[in-house]
């Protein structure tokens, strides 16, 4: 039996269909409520730069929000470059929507740098950079991050030029005809656009890996004395891409519940998928938290067992078991059941759950490296640092830049359209109904 | 992607049962040969009983040499079937179905080569059954659960067991196929039992399917926690160059490097011994290629961080094991030589497309890779042993013996062997798979060209 395919499809798309900016019912009041605790969280960054200088300990739940964003905005775009590579069919209503998410993430680069400049001398404590001084760790790691939210804006921007190209180029100004690549839908520039999102979207997946290993290291590892776990890095990737999906998840729900435009595009198929791949990676979490938990718990090396106490057994134990239930107990138990998978509602409601454990997973993993006064030496830490709860300018801070990163989605899903015209008729022509035996089934083309 | 030409059910059946039913000259020679390398192995083995452990060179401080090497490097290379057979029919890959049963086959019989090495290493291997079997629980003795040594056996006779089971099942129709084609009565009446009834009826391949991908499934996570279990070996333990928690990973990425490239070399083997063209076709190569991009590529990451987290801490034990896994001895030359045969030169030509979709090219790479792996593992192993103890008076060079060349070679030969005789005795890529694939391909009209597609539910 074919599986349900969204409306649009099933029709085939009219040569005439265009895709359209985001439209949604009361939309304005939406925008404008986010648009002011938007600018309360630029006020709170403005303030917070005054205010606290280079005192490290004030930066440590905007840093802990900073790799929250890393682990779910900046991935988010990889399901679309990463169906676009795999030429899963499923994938073509999400692409755009999904990179999209690139936007927004670059915004946060303003919460890295001065946090980054509050980062202590390398001198007399372990670190990836061994003797090696010049622009460490703060201007390597701006470096790096910066040219991944560059890259990953523009893949978004590149993929997105077939549709915001509509009309006549040339009538345009000169400024928009060249950002536009002066579009006239030639061999060649499709050859372009293929070639430049698969090599544009590679170098983003190394420039993501490189850059989280620097960023998690620098800001989270090496301000702890004794902390040593070469998985760490690859746990906050594995953790970022369930967080991810998770984001698309919620994103597409949303979408299709309150824009008419995008309604038609996303059925079961999508919610399956995500759902497949929101099980594999939540299994993976529990796999790389477990493959750094068993070897220090085995060991028992002191140095190694007085960091862990403080970010899993003792100081910060309430915000590590909330995110172990929002990452892996309550989804993992939930989507295991094909009933959850085939409904979009449930996968977001459990995503949701997911995205909110990922922020406590990241609070716990670096607001005590950035508020650890004893960061020199190699451990073990002794006496244990106490907790440092959030105080009311830093829940403001994090609900300012929340909604920041929902207002600047929602401003450019306006001009851009969520739903990726190009591709979504190359979807189309990709595949068919058809009579098999005595049912229908679905015919797939994947073309070289 | 193209899909393979679609043969009629006889052509498929007599191509597949031909090698069954025929046997070539070369098999004889062949197996000949093989066999009397493996019969070097066994008289080192019977040597080995008779002189000691020293015969193979173990001595202080380095007491694992290239039998736990070949250990590790096997559960590596049995990694291939899993991935090969159960991700790729998950992901529903086209390009899976010819790959399948060389890629089980060759794990049942590199798993069997990995479990022989810690019972050769033991030394006298009568006492690890009768140290089992019975436990001695009426003197209180209990197996230690906090041992890795506790956690290989449970693993990989899971593995195993759980991988014979996957084999199996996927081999049920082809069974009855060699039933019904089988002359002697002998042969017919095995077949008979194996087949296990199967008549192709709705209900049977309705379960037979369920049943093939309830096991995927299942056999992920065990594919997974065999190879974690076995570096966590090595990295439970304090010793300096081994206590890194990337570990687990680490193993696991590069079992499926390792193991994918050896089906790669095995399938163009097959395709030249058994005449397969048009079964295994330059797509199918060119497929797995890009898998192998992926994954070397996803390897050298974790290379990287197991290198710079070992000097991370800058802890003189730990930079003494990476120096001496750099400068060392013979590292100077067989350092690069590592990271050249696994990365250097197969990855970049894999990224050039007629390298992808020559026989020729990816059987050569292959083997490099597998030479850098076996060379990754030896330096994994040997250097953290070399400077295992702080007190630098301990430290030695270790200089592995012919008699453990022998013993190396010898394992190969037994994998080779063993796959042969299997091809012997059963079809060598599964038929109904193939028929599948063959009933499923297409083309369906976009403009003016015809473009390759599936049918998919």
């Amino acid at each position: 039996m074919a599986s349900p395919e969204p409306a649009a499809l099933a029709i085939k798309l009219r040569p005439s269909w265009k895709p359209k900016g985001l439209q949604v019912s009361n939309s304005n009041v939406v925008f404008a409520g986010l648009g002011l605790l938007a600018a309360l969280g630029l006020v709170m960054l403005i303030l917070r730069i005054v205010s606290s200088g280079d005192d490290r300990a004030s930066w440590a739940y905007p840093t802990a929000f900073f790799m929250w964003t890393l682990s779910t905005f900046a991935t988010a775009p990889l399901v679309a470059y990463v169906t676009r590579l795999t030429r899963g069919y499923w994938g073509y209503p999400i692409r755009r929507l999904a990179a999209l998410w690139s936007i927004p993430a670059l915004f946060s680069y303003l919460i890295l740098l001065p946090s980054l400049a509050t980062l202590p001398s390398l001198d007399g404590r372990a670190s990836l950079w061994f003797g090696f001084r010049f622009g460490v760790p703060g201007f390597a790691d701006a470096l790096t991050i910066g040219f991944m939210f560059v890259t990953g804006a523009a893949l978004m921007w590149l993929t997105s030029i077939p549709d915001l190209a509509s009309g006549d180029v040339r009538l345009k100004s000169p400024i928009t005809r060249s950002l536009l690549m002066n579009w006239r839908g030639t061999t060649k520039q499709w050859l372009l656009i293929r070639s430049a999102s698969k090599y544009l979207g590679a170098f983003y997946v190394m420039l993501l890996a490189i850059g989280t290993t620097q960023v998690t290291t620098d800001m989270g590892q090496s301000l702890i004395p004794g902390w040593r776990s070469g998985i760490f890095p690859l746990y906050h990737i594995v953790t970022g891409f369930q967080a991810g999906v998770a984001v698309i998840i919620v994103t597409t729900y949303l979408l299709q519940k309150f824009s008419p435009n995008i309604r038609p595009f996303i059925g079961q198929e999508q919610a399956v998928n995500l759902g497949r791949l929101l099980l594999a990676f939540t299994l993976l979490d529990f796999y790389f938290f477990w493959a750094d938990y068993v070897l220090i718990w085995y060991a028992g090396l002191p140095s190694e067992i007085a960091a862990m106490q403080v970010l899993i057994a003792d100081v910060y134990r309430i915000p590590f078991i909330a995110g172990a239930f929002g990452i892996f107990v309550i989804p993992f138990f939930a989507i295991i059941f094909n009933p959850v998978r085939r409904r979009l509602w449930a996968l977001a409601l459990i995503s949701t759950i997911i995205i909110i454990g990922n922020f406590f997973d990241r609070v716990r993993l670096f607001v005590p490296a950035m508020s650890n006064e004893k960061v020199f030496g190699h451990g073990p830490l002794s006496p244990l640092p106490g907790v440092v709860w959030p105080n009311v300018s830093d829940i403001l801070f994090i609900v300012g830049w929340a909604a920041l990163m929902a207002f600047v989605y929602l401003a450019v899903a306006r001009r851009i359209p969520a739903i990726s015209g190009w591709e979504m008729r190359e979807g189309a022509m990709l595949r068919q109904e058809t009579h098999f035996e005595r049912g229908h089934i679905m015919l797939l083309a994947k073309p070289e | 992607m193209q899909e393979p030409p679609s043969y009629d059910v006889k052509t498929i059946d007599r191509r597949l049962f031909d090698f069954m039913l025929h046997t070539p000259k070369w098999f004889f020679t062949t197996s000949a040969g093989l066999l009397t390398v493996f019969g070097a192995g066994f008289v080192v083995f019977i040597s080995m009983l008779y002189f000691g452990l020293q015969f193979l060179g173990y001595s202080h401080p380095v007491y694992w040499g290239f039998l736990i090497v070949n250990f590790v490097f096997w559960i590596g290379i049995s990694h291939a079937g899993v991935f090969v057979s159960a991700v790729l029919r998950l992901t529903q890959a086209e390009f899976r179905r010819p790959v399948t049963r060389a890629a089980e086959v060759v794990t049942i019989f590199s798993l069997q080569a990995a479990v022989l090495f810690p019972l050769i290493h033991s030394g006298r291997p009568w006492r690890t059954a009768y140290w089992a079997f019975p436990y001695d629980f009426i003197r209180g003795m209990w197996p230690n659960p906090r041992s890795p040594l506790v956690w290989d056996p449970s693993a990989i006779f899971t593995y195993l067991i759980s991988t014979i089971l996957f084999v199996y099942v996927a081999l049920l129709p082809d069974l009855a196929l060699a039933r019904d084609r089988a002359e002697d009565p002998v042969r017919r009446w095995v077949f008979t039992v194996l087949a296990l009834g199967f008549r192709g009826t709705s209900r049977q391949w309705r379960i037979q399917a369920i049943a093939g991908i309830l096991l995927s499934a299942i056999i992920l996570p065990i594919f997974v926690s065999v190879h974690s279990i076995v570096s966590w070996d090595f990295a439970v333990t304090s010793v300096p160059g081994w206590h890194n928690t990337v570990f687990a990973p680490y193993f696991v990425i590069g079992a499926v490097h390792s193991g994918v490239s050896a089906v790669v070399t095995a399938m163009i083997v097959m395709k030249w011994a058994f005449k397969l063209d048009g079964y295994i076709t330059a797509d199918h190569i060119d497929a797995l290629a890009r898998v192998l991009i992926a994954v070397a590529t996803g390897w050298l990451f974790l290379l990287f961080l197991d290198f710079s987290f070992g000097l991370y801490g800058e802890e003189s034990a730990e930079v003494d094991t990476w120096m001496q896994r750099i400068y060392g001895g013979a590292w100077p030359v067989l350092a690069p030589i590592f990271i050249i045969t696994s990365y250097i030169i197969p990855v970049p030509l894999w990224l050039i497309k007629s390298v992808r979709r020559s026989f020729g090219w990816m059987f050569v790479t292959t083997i490099l890779v597998n030479i850098g792996m076996w060379l990754e593992r030896y330096m994994l192993v040997i250097p953290a042993l070399e400077r295992k103890s702080s007190l630098t008076f301990t430290y030695s060079e270790y200089i592995p013996s012919i008699s453990e060349g022998i013993l190396v070679l010898a394992s190969f030969a037994f994998v080779i062997v063993g796959v042969l005789a299997f091809c012997k005795v059963l079809p060598v890529m599964p038929a109904a798979d193939i028929r599948e694939g063959a009933l499923l391909s297409t083309e369906l009209k976009i403009g003016r060209r015809s473009v390759p597609a599936t049918l998919r539910e």
